[in-house]
C-alpha cells in the first residue's frame, strides 16, 4: 500500500509544472489523431479507499474515450456484519473490480479545463480472510462526473464525484474521484 | 620468499571462497515463523478466548486455543501453511466474533535458501 501511495504522490507532484507552462489550449485539445492513455485513479471517502488503473483510447478531438479498468482496495478492510440476535462477525475483506466504460469531455472555453461524465461498467468480487464465507459480488454501473485540468499535451488531472457501491457491508457509496492521466503517444 | 607469499595468498583466497560456499548451505526444513496476533483488551474484555486454526475456521483444525489478556501475542508455527484466528468480544449488548487469516509464506534469501516469513493477524475491534 505504501508503494502505491508513494507512486500517486510522485505523479501528482508533477502537476504544478504542467499548470505553469500552459500557453495555448489548441495544442492539447485539438490533437489530430486518436491516442492511447493510462490513468491512475482513486475513489475515496471517509470510510474506504479504492485505487485503480484505466487503460483507454481517446479520439482525435479529445472528447470521447473508451477504456478498460482494474481497481482494488490496497488493504484489507475491517467489515462488521450483523448476523442477527445482537451478534456480529468482524471480517477482513479484500475487494477487486474489473470493467470497461466510456467518457465524454466538454471543454470549458478560454480555460485549460473540461467537464467530464463517465460511465464505468464493473464486476466486483472479494474475499474474507480466514473463512470460506464470501462477501457480496456482482455487476454494477458506476457513474462519475467532474472537471479535468489539461496538462498540456501530456494528459489530464481529473477531480470529481463517484457513486460506487463496493458491495461491502454498510459502506458509504458517495466518493471523491481523483485521477491523473498520461498519454501513451503524442497523437499528432 | 615471493613463492611463500604467493602460496599464502592462494591458500587464503581458497579459504575465503570455501567459507562463502559454507554460508550457502541451506536448511531443508521444516521452517517455523512467528505468528503475531493483535487483540483488543479493555474493561469489557480483560481476557478473551483466542483460537488459532490451520486452514480456514470452517476446517476446525485447532492448533492453539487459550485465554489471553495481552494486546499482542506471539506463537512459533510451521510455515507454508494458512492460519486463521478467532476471538469473541462483548461490546455492550453486542457479541462480536473477529476473524482473520493469512498464509505463512516461505521466501528465499540471497543464497536461494528458504526461510519462513513472519505474519500478523489483526483481531482488534473496529472503532
Amino acid at each position: 500500500m505504501k508503494l502505491l501511495l508513494s507512486m500517486n504522490l510522485m505523479l501528482f507532484s508533477f502537476i504544478p509544472l504542467f499548470a505553469q507552462g500552459y500557453e495555448d489550449d489548441r495544442i492539447s485539445w485539438n490533437e489530430s489523431r486518436p491516442a492511447g492513455y493510462l490513468t491512475i485513479r482513486n475513489d475515496l471517502n471517509h470510510q474506504d479507499y479504492i485505487l485503480g488503473t484505466e487503460l483507454g483510447m481517446v479520439n482525435a478531438r479529445r472528447n470521447l474515450a473508451a477504456f478498460i479498468t482494474f481497481d482494488a482496495r490496497p488493504y484489507r478492510k475491517r467489515i462488521l456484519q450483523y448476523q442477527g440476535n445482537n451478534m456480529f462477525f468482524q471480517f477482513r475483506e479484500e475487494r477487486y473490480f474489473i470493467g470497461a466504460g466510456a467518457e465524454y469531455m466538454r471543454k470549458i472555453k478560454e480555460l485549460p479545463l473540461a467537464a467530464f461524465i463517465q460511465l464505468n461498467g464493473l464486476y466486483t468480487w472479494g474475499q474474507y480472510a480466514g473463512t470460506d464465507r464470501k462477501p457480496d459480488q456482482g455487476w454494477e454501473i458506476v457513474p462519475r462526473i467532474g472537471v479535468a485540468l489539461d496538462l498540456q499535451s501530456y494528459g489530464w488531472l481529473k477531480v470529481g464525484y463517484t457513486y460506487l457501491d463496493a458491495r461491502s457491508y454498510r459502506l458509504d457509496k458517495h466518493r471523491l474521484y481523483i485521477a491523473i492521466t498520461g498519454f501513451l503517444s503524442k497523437g499528432r | 620468499m615471493k613463492k611463500a607469499l604467493l602460496l599464502i595468498a592462494i591458500i587464503s583466497l581458497s579459504v575465503i571462497w570455501s567459507c562463502d560456499e559454507d554460508v550457502c548451505i541451506c536448511d531443508s526444513g521444516p521452517f517455523y515463523g512467528e505468528l503475531r496476533v493483535k487483540i483488543t483488551i479493555d474493561d469489557e474484555n480483560p481476557e478473551v478466548l483466542l483460537t488459532i486454526m490451520e486452514g480456514n475456521i470452517e476446517s476446525q483444525d485447532t492448533v492453539i486455543s487459550e485465554y489471553v489478556n495481552e494486546t499482542n501475542v506471539y506463537y512459533e508455527l510451521e510455515a507454508d501453511r494458512y492460519y486463521s484466528a478467532v476471538v469473541g468480544y462483548d461490546q455492550g449488548t453486542r457479541q462480536i466474533t473477529a476473524i482473520d487469516g493469512r498464509r505463512m509464506t516461505l521466501s528465499d534469501d540471497d543464497c536461494g535458501c528458504e526461510y519462513a516469513d513472519n505474519i500478523t493477524l489483526n483481531l482488534r475491534l473496529a472503532n
